[in-house]
């Protein structure tokens, strides 16, 4: 049985992970701040579909201005990147985040395929069953993972 | 000096692959990127290949489907192969290594764990 406490952990984990690996950013989990309160126009997504027991899939939602300084940061270089690049960065951080949840999980959720990542711009809505956890990035950057049950 | 294709559809990850083979020994390997299984194979075809590295989950050939082919390939079978993944499940895990996978790493990757997988595929008497 996957109790919801322990899905949320190790969200948290594979997110924390993810970030720390590939940006070299800290993660802190944050119960208080909300996202979109400018009305979802300075945030991109990421979303993953997962074929799964219990679990349908997972979706980060980062501001634009996170996942610009996480992409320079990982391409190291001093030129600004084109708009598809930041999309395609949140795209691979959620692939990345997703497929580390389920092998943390460690066999859990049972077999699992992991789709190829979707992305865009803007704050989703949420609906159906979930679980959200909310993190800090390097203390200043508000940032949401959702992950869709069955 | 070798060549290495990358297949990855996220350019962010082929560029991130490439710096961690860079640092770990293949600083002077001529990079190949492919953003799918079919483009691979293409790029492995232009020119004898000394390793692909690919991701499962890609668009048109997938991971598992671009092994699949190189195995059947008289020209291609016999280039060392290394899967990095955020996905892979068991059963395809298992079929990777059926069909002679070099190695199998999941994502998030670092250099040392690619060194790790470099030594068993480049023995030292062999070099980088």
């Amino acid at each position: 049985m996957l109790e919801e406490p322990y899905l949320l952990e190790q969200l948290y984990n594979a997110l924390r992970e993810t970030i720390e690996t590939m940006a070299f950013a800290e993660v802190m989990l944050d119960e208080g701040t909300a996202l979109g309160e400018s009305g979802g126009s300075d945030l991109v997504w990421g979303r993953v579909a997962i074929k799964a027991d219990l679990l349908q899939g997972a979706e980060l939602v980062v501001p634009v201005e996170l996942i610009e300084s996480l992409t320079d940061t990982m391409y190291a270089g001093d030129e600004r990147q084109a708009q598809e690049v930041y999309l395609d960065t949140v795209a691979e951080l959620t692939n990345t985040l997703t497929g580390k949840f389920m092998l943390n999980l460690g066999g859990k959720a049972g077999s699992f395929m992991l789709a190829v990542p979707d992305k865009g711009c803007g704050l989703p809505d949420i609906s159906g069953r979930h679980l959200v956890c909310h993190c800090m990035v390097d203390e200043t950057h508000p940032i949401r993972v959702v992950l869709f049950l069955e | 000096m070798k060549r290495v294709v990358i297949a990855d559809d996220s350019a962010l990850a082929r560029m991130f692959l490439r710096r961690c083979l860079e640092i770990t020994g293949l600083s002077e390997a001529l990079f190949v990127e492919a953003a799918n299984g079919e483009e691979a194979l293409e790029r492995m075809k232009e020119a004898p290949t000394d390793l692909l590295v690919t991701d499962l989950t890609m668009p048109k050939v997938d991971g598992l489907e671009l092994m699949r082919r190189i195995v059947a390939s008289p020209r291609l079978n016999g280039v060392p192969v290394l899967v990095v993944t955020s996905a892979g499940n068991e059963v395809q895990r298992d079929e990777l290594r059926q069909l002679g996978v070099a190695g199998i790493l999941s994502k998030p990757i670092s250099p040392p764990i690619v060194a790790e997988a470099l030594s068993l595929i480049f023995p030292l008497s062999e070099g980088l």
